[in-house]
C-alpha cells in the first residue's frame, strides 16, 4: 500500500515550508486569478505578467494543504519566464502526469496520439516528485488546482 | 441524547494534511468544511478534521487517535 512517503516527498515539503514566489504584483498591468478547492478550503492566488505571450513574472498567495501550496509554488517557477504556449503544454503534461488526459475525455482517438507525441518531449522536473499524488485520488485535486487556476488567468488575458 | 463529534485544527497544519497522516495510521477522520463554509467563514478558520465516536468505539480508539495527531504534528514540524 502506498505511504506517506510516495504522497509526501521531501521536495514537496520543502516546497510547503518554503513556497517560491510568494507576494503579489500590482494589479494592473498584472493579472489577478483566484481559485478555490470547494468543501474543503485550498486556495489560491495568482499575480501573472504576461507580455508578449510570455509569462514574464508569476507571484502566489493562498492557504491550503501542503500538496496545494507546494503544487502552486513548482507550477509558478516551472512557468515563469516561459512561453504562454509553453505554460499550456506544461498544465497538461501536468494533468497526464495526474492521469487525467483531456483528448481521452473527449473520445477522439486521433487527438490521443498528438497530445501523446506532444507531451513526450516535455520535462517536469521538481514537477515529478508530485506523481505519488495518483495514488491517492481524493488528492488529485489539490495537486491540479494551481493549474487549473492558471489556465484560468491565461485564458483571462487571452480574452 | 448525546453525540460524540470533535472538530479541531493545528494552526499550522491544513485539515487534510492531517488525516493523510492518520489514514496512514488506521485512524478514519473527515476533513474540510464539512458543508458548513459559512461557520469556518464567521471563525476565520481554513479547514477541521472532524472525529466521530459511536457505540462501537472505545478508549483504545481515542489513545490510537491521540498518537496519531502527535504523529502528525511530528511530520509536518516547520
Amino acid at each position: 500500500m502506498a505511504g506517506l512517503e510516495d504522497l509526501y516527498r521531501e521536495i514537496i515539503l520543502d516546497h510547503y515550508r518554503a513556497p517560491r514566489n510568494r507576494g503579489e504584483l500590482p494589479v494592473p498591468p498584472a493579472h489577478q486569478v483566484e481559485g478555490f478547492n470547494p468543501l474543503c478550503g485550498d486556495e489560491v492566488v495568482l499575480y501573472l505578467d504576461v507580455h508578449d505571450g510570455v509569462v514574464t513574472d508569476v507571484k502566489i498567495a493562498g492557504q491550503g494543504c501542503s500538496i496545494s501550496q507546494a503544487s502552486t509554488s513548482m507550477m509558478s517557477a516551472a512557468v515563469k519566464g516561459k512561453s504562454v504556449a509553453e505554460a499550456r503544454t506544461l498544465t497538461r503534461a501536468f494533468k497526464a502526469l495526474m492521469s487525467i488526459h483531456e483528448s481521452k475525455i473527449g473520445g477522439d482517438t486521433d487527438e490521443v496520439d498528438v497530445a501523446a507525441d506532444e507531451l513526450a518531449g516535455v520535462r517536469l522536473g521538481d514537477l515529478e516528485a508530485l506523481q505519488g499524488v495518483v495514488k491517492f485520488p481524493v488528492r488529485i485535486k489539490c495537486a491540479t488546482l494551481a493549474w487549473n487556476t492558471l489556465t484560468q488567468g491565461l485564458d483571462e488575458i487571452d480574452a | 441524547m448525546r453525540g460524540g463529534v470533535l472538530s479541531f485544527l493545528f494552526p499550522h497544519i491544513h485539515a487534510h494534511d492531517v488525516s493523510q497522516v492518520l489514514d496512514e495510521e488506521a485512524v478514519c477522520v473527515r476533513a474540510g468544511h464539512h458543508c458548513a463554509k459559512p461557520l469556518m467563514r464567521v471563525l476565520g478558520i481554513p479547514a477541521t478534521s472532524r472525529a466521530s465516536v459511536y457505540l462501537y468505539n472505545d478508549t483504545d480508539d481515542i489513545d490510537a487517535l491521540v498518537e496519531a495527531l502527535a504523529k502528525a504534528e511530528q511530520f509536518f514540524a516547520l
